[in-house]
């Protein structure tokens, strides 16, 4: 009951009772002993936050050593002031135009005839013939090893000379 | 010249078109904040300046990315939150409680005797400021946010990651438990702080 009563009372303070709900409380605080004493002291205790609550001031220098700090720094600049709007369209242009060409071209090749159907056919495309077998050829793979082996060292070595400054 | 009228907006543009002088604005205008943000989570004043600092620089070098869906000062505070709790990560300090040796050393190195005596001397500010430091969790800083920081329940729910009902719900909790180390800390003072 205590802690219904703490809460209702305090959404009447933040406001977030409806119109029928504020009343009604308001009414039990005027009825109700207990409910008027928990409501003034809320009342007391959210004046107080207000106006008594101390920020904490940092250093007389914080200001100043931020701007220290971010006189290192480079401020970045958002993707839309380098790259321009119309450099995308010019993109869109190209693959919209590319595929009005394709559609415009595949649907010249439909021969309708008499009765409504068509006989349309894609043209045959040939897939250039590729040996893989370079793929499990022992020198290949021992060359793709060393590589993998290297880039693994060099992000290892990235990874630990970052930790390295962080602790710095 | 930039005067300080600017909006945060206004200063945000001046930025990113070059003018570091209007970035050293935003920083006056929300330095306390952020400061206190990051001194309720990791409660030490070495750690929280630098961590408020780590906060405006990486501010600074994202602030193309702001995407202005948030009020400035949220999407800061959320970074300063961020790195305060990966800082705690990093350090494992054990939360607050009211028995943290942490907030009785802060006490007892203050220039005063026990709580009571500083009490009777600065006032109610000081009543909530020693209080804020017995919080644990998330209750000193939300409670901050919400007060001083001008930031809405759904503002705040968005610097923790969590719904805004849920945010209600923990602030709500916040209050309570700030209440009840009140009563149970400063139980003669309060009383006549609060009628005063």
């Amino acid at each position: 009951m205590n802690r219904d009563m703490y809460a209702t009372l305090q959404q009447l303070l933040d406001g977030q009772l409806a119109e029928e709900e504020t009343h009604a409380v308001h009414q039990l605080i005027t009825d109700n002993a207990a409910w008027q004493k928990a409501w003034d002291d809320m009342l007391q205790m959210d004046s107080m936050l207000q106006s008594d609550t101390l920020m904490m001031e940092p250093s007389m220098r914080f200001t100043q050593n931020v701007m220290d700090d971010i006189d290192k720094a480079v401020v970045a600049r958002p993707a839309s002031a380098y790259i321009s709007n119309r450099f995308f369209r010019s993109i869109m242009i190209v693959l919209g135009g590319g595929l009005a060409a394709l559609l415009v071209y595949l649907i010249s090749q439909v021969q309708f005839d008499a009765n409504g159907g068509s006989n349309f056919k894609l043209p045959d495309f040939q897939a250039p013939a590729i040996s893989w077998s370079f793929v499990t050829d022992p020198q290949t793979l021992l060359f793709m090893g060393m590589l993998n082996i290297i880039g693994l060292l060099l992000l290892a070595d990235k990874v630990l000379s970052q930790r390295r400054k962080q602790h710095q | 010249m930039i005067t300080n009228t600017l909006t945060d907006q206004d200063l945000i543009s001046k930025v990113i078109a070059g003018d570091q002088r209007a970035f050293a604005l935003l920083v006056d205008r929300y330095k306390a904040m952020v400061f206190t943000v990051a001194f309720r989570i990791v409660h030490n004043r070495e750690d929280a300046e630098e961590l408020a600092q780590s906060a405006f620089v990486k501010a600074y070098r994202s602030l193309a990315d702001y995407r202005q869906q948030a009020k400035f000062s949220t999407w800061l505070y959320t970074i300063v939150h961020n790195l305060s709790l990966s800082f705690l990560r990093k350090h494992t300090l054990v939360t607050t409680d009211m028995e943290r040796p942490s907030v009785q050393h802060e006490m007892e190195s203050s220039n005063h005797t026990n709580a009571y005596s500083y009490v009777d001397g600065k006032g109610r500010q000081q009543i909530l400021q020693q209080a804020m430091l017995l919080l644990g969790g998330d209750d000193a800083w939300m409670i901050s946010l919400y007060y001083q920081g001008e930031q809405s329940l759904e503002e705040i729910g968005r610097i923790m990651g969590i719904e805004t009902n849920n945010a209600k719900v923990k602030l709500h909790r916040a209050r309570l438990r700030l209440k009840k180390i009140l009563e149970n800390n400063f139980a003669g003072e309060i009383t006549t702080l609060i009628n005063h």
